[in-house]
């Protein structure tokens, strides 16, 4: 009998399933004062519209036998360079202007099921600076305005819910990696006295730099 | 005439027992059982059974959990033994040897539609749970079922039915005086509007067959369309945004149509019995469906169309032979060939096709051949067999082929009222068209399956049987239907355990009861294999002939219970259960019939699905996986009158 029972137990036990949990989202300021590899920039107004955060598990991308020399690795995991987004684990819909340069701020209560988080994404649909940088001296003021709409994939995120006591989620913008691709000594080419997106390519790499996956941080705060 | 039949007569005929003076043939089994699982039902056990359609009758089988999430009128889904078998595509199921899979259906491969035969006519059933038949080849997976035809009673039967959910049956069936149950002509509809949104069906069906001393032949022919009420989203159920027998717009439905023929001729010489069968069958499917909403596409929605239409034809050429008194020899050969053209297209909630998909169009061919003995030595029964089967598709100028060899052996030990039973069989899958590549490779799935258990007689009223399984799948493809799509899921084990009890409370009154416990888990993550049932327990009350009053009464009260389920994700389903009546009185040349379904008036989830889907077009996509639903049989009573001439 005791095969039957521990059978029994097998099949009949162990039936838990994840739970939906509530996580508090809030943002964090950024600075002000941004280097970069040309000079200081000092921003005056920095807001981003964001919208639509959804927080994925891993994704499993390969299983290997049991009988194959590395089936100690058992499952390759998703990983940068292969980033195959595994099911969407955890949501909040809405949409949220930030100051960056203003307080913390809540921004709602995303709904999660309990497990591990691999990866983030959300939606950027609008960015706004004004400011100006310290070129050697020279202070360039400068005026940035793009509507974006675009997903932004992949965000790493490592936490596991299940085994994590309470905590919250806190959402940044690392300004000193989105801004870094601009050309900010860009000749002024529609002679507006200001470094604009119609300078060169700035465009283009400031599109490139706020779209980048580095760009924002998603972290877990106990 | 049935092979068992055949067989019978061949030990009769060797162990020179003289016909009964009247000339019947009275038919004595004892060879035992492939399995020591499987269970043949009768006809008057089948006809005391709850369930509307042959498909339901089905849940006889140990083990068996069957799961309607299409309508009346859609394949159901099969669960057995830690396999989710999908629309069919792990149970081999035939009708006179005629197999019923349908190769390539654009819903499922082996899509088992079972409607297309009359209850009235189902004369025996013979279920066998795991891959130990040789016979049988394509989808014996977790086990097969064969049905056989033919009219029990002389004369004719004329049945009129209503039902509380706004259904009507008619059925008039008829069999010659002085010949036999395979001379029948049988015509039967059967239409209704259900209880809730979307569930209406009509269905007709007309069945024919001639019988002679060595030659038989027969035509099944059947005629369908269907609403199906679909999934519900939990969280919009339980605000009552959507009433529990609710639907949401374009929840799909269906036509099905299909006519089976075949005829067979049998003889026997000395020691050896021979039978040879030729049959064929048209076939046309179509399957409108919408699981998400607006989920992927916002604008015509995620709705789909699937159609199909095949040509099959096969011969089947069986022999048997006893070299001696306690030797029996059996083979066979198959062929079969289906003729699969198929097309999968976008449509509207109105049914409105917006985007015409693919059409896609091949052949089948099968051909096996198939050898078993049978020894018996004293307490001792070994029966050793073996099956080569080759599969092959051409599509698209290019050929696919897979050869595969299937042994089994099957052994009992026991004499008297006791018999262990040990057997071990693979089993095998073969692929759709749209698994195969250009560089002529099939894919299979195969499966090694083994069982080792008791049966026998504990006392003179109480039977039991118990077999504990077991067994390993080298690549699991998992059908998604989502996304109507395969996956593949790597290697999987199963095992678990296999019981029941038979108890004949009194001489007229027999209480069945069987307990099934399996796991099924893929072996390199150790996650369970989504839905495949852990625990499942059923009870049938029944009573095929009990004398009361003038009359005799017949039927059975069904109950079972589903433990819950590993799903998805690593989400978990809720138990349910489910209680069905059926009862028949006869007086005479007069009968009277109640059925019941969902007796206790539960609300039922007949599946439980956790994926993502948008269908309020007000509110945010959510990507989010969310609990769906599909609400199991309501309660309703269908009162019948049955009239003999």
């Amino acid at each position: 009998m005791a095969p039957l029972f521990l059978l029994l137990v097998l099949l009949l036990g162990c039936l838990e399933e994840p739970a939906l949990v509530q996580v508090p989202l809030s943002s964090v300021p950024s600075s002000q004062r941004v280097e970069t590899e040309t000079g200081t920039l000092t921003l005056h107004e920095a807001t981003w519209t964001l919208s639509d955060l959804r927080l994925q598990a891993p994704a499993a991308t390969a299983s290997l036998p049991p009988w194959h020399p590395a089936s100690w690795t058992a499952v390759a995991w998703a990983h940068p360079g292969h980033d195959f987004a595994g099911e969407v684990w955890g949501e909040l819909l809405d949409t949220w202007t930030l100051d960056l340069l203003g307080e913390p701020r809540e921004l709602g209560l995303v709904q999660v099921y309990e497990g591990e988080l691999a990866t983030a994404s959300l939606t950027l649909e609008r960015v706004d600076l004004q400011g100006e940088i310290d070129l050697e001296g020279q202070l360039r003021s400068f005026s940035l305005s793009l509507e974006l709409q675009e997903r932004v994939e992949g965000l790493p995120l490592d936490v596991d819910l299940a085994a994590q006591s309470p905590g919250a989620l806190e959402l940044g913008v690392d300004l000193a990696h989105a801004l870094s691709f601009v050309d900010w000594q860009a000749p002024d080419e529609d002679e507006d006295g200001q470094l604009s997106l119609s300078d060169a390519d700035t465009e283009n790499t400031l599109r490139f730099g706020v779209l980048s996956t580095p760009s924002f941080t998603l972290t877990w705060e106990r | 005439m049935e092979w068992i039949l055949l067989l019978s007569a061949l030990a009769q005929a060797q162990a020179s027992e003289p016909e009964d003076p009247d000339g019947t043939l009275v038919v004595h089994e004892d060879r035992p059982a492939p399995s020591g699982s499987s269970r043949t039902l009768t006809q008057e056990e089948l006809a005391a059974l709850p369930g509307r359609s042959a498909d339901e009758l089905l849940r006889a089988m140990p083990g068996l959990h069957m799961s309607a999430h299409g309508g009346r009128g859609k394949a159901y889904q099969y669960f057995l033994r830690g396999f989710d078998a999908v629309h069919g595509g792990d149970v081999a199921v035939d009708v006179e040897g005629v197999p019923l899979n349908e190769l390539s259906n654009p819903h499922a491969h082996g899509y088992l539609d079972l409607n297309l035969m009359p209850t009235v006519l189902l004369r025996r059933l013979e279920l066998t749970p795991g891959p130990t038949r040789p016979e049988v080849g394509d989808f014996a997976v977790a086990g097969s079922a064969s049905f056989m035809l033919g009219l029990e009673q002389e004369g004719g039967q004329v049945q009129l039915g209503l039902g509380s959910d706004l259904s009507a049956q008619t059925s008039l069936s008829y069999r010659p005086r002085g010949r036999s149950a395979g001379n029948f002509a049988v015509a039967e509809s059967n239409l209704g509007q259900g209880v809730g949104e979307s569930r209406a069906w009509r269905q007709a069906r007309l069945a024919a067959g001639v019988e002679g001393p060595q030659a038989r032949a027969w035509v099944l022919g059947y005629a369908a369309d269907f609403e199906s009420a679909g999934v519900l989203r939990l969280d919009e159920v339980d605000s009552a945004e959507v009433d529990f027998y609710g639907s949401y717009p374009g929840s799909g439905g269906g036509r099905s149509a299909r006519v089976l023929a075949g005829a067979s001729a049998w003889g026997a010489r000395g020691d050896a019995v021979w039978q040879g069968q030729l049959y064929g069958g048209l076939r046309q499917l179509a399957l409108e469906q919408n699981f998400t909403g607006w989920y992927s596409d916002p604008v015509n929605g995620d709705g789909s169309l699937q159609e199909s239409q095949s040509l099959s034809a096969g011969a089947r050429l069986r022999g048997a032979w006893t070299p001696g008194p306690q030797w029996l020899v059996q083979g066979g050969l198959d062929l079969r060939s289906e003729q699969v053209s198929r097309q999968s297209s976008g449509v509207t909630p109105q049914g409105v096709v917006w985007q015409a998909g693919e059409l896609q169009e091949g052949l089948h061919l099968q051909s096996a051949a198939w050898l078993s003995s049978s020894w018996r030595r004293g307490a001792l029964n070994i029966e050793p067999a073996l099956r080569a089967e080759l599969l092959g598709i051409q599509r698209d100028g290019y050929r696919a082929r897979a050869p595969v060899l299937a042994p089994k052996l099957a052994a009992s030990l026991g004499q008297g009222q006791l018999r262990g039973h040990a057997s071990y069989g693979r089993g095998f899958r073969s692929t759709d068209l749209a698994g195969v590549d250009r560089d002529g490779r099939l894919p299979l799935t195969q499966v090694d399956a083994a069982e080792v258990g008791v049966r026998g007689e504990l006392t003179p009223t109480l039977e039991l049987r118990a077999a504990l399984f077991g067994s390993l799948v080298s690549k699991e493809v998992v059908f998604d239907h989502v996304q109507a799509r395969y996956l593949a899921g790597g290697a999987s084990e199963r095992m678990g355990l296999d019981s029941g009890l038979v108890w004949c409370m009194h001489p007229d009154l027999e209480l069945q009861l069987d307990l099934s416990l399996s796991s099924a888990r893929y072996r390199a993550t150790k996650y369970p294999v989504p839905y495949a049932p852990r625990l499942l327990l059923s009870t049938t009350l029944q009573s095929l002939s009990w004398q009361l009053g003038p009359g005799a009464l017949s039927g059975s009260l069904r109950a079972w219970f589903l433990g819950a389920r590993p799903l998805p994700g690593g989400f978990v389903s809720q138990p349910s259960s489910m209680v069905d009546l059926k009862l028949r009185y006869q007086l005479q040349v007069w009968a009277v019939g109640a059925e019941v379904d969902n007796l206790l008036g539960q609300e039922q989830r007949d599946g439980e699905f956790v994926y993502a889907s948008h269908w309020d077009l007000d509110s945010p996509r959510s990507e989010l996986p969310v609990r769906h639903i599909t609400a199991g049989a309501p309660t309703a009573l269908r009162l019948s009158l049955y009239r003999s001439f």
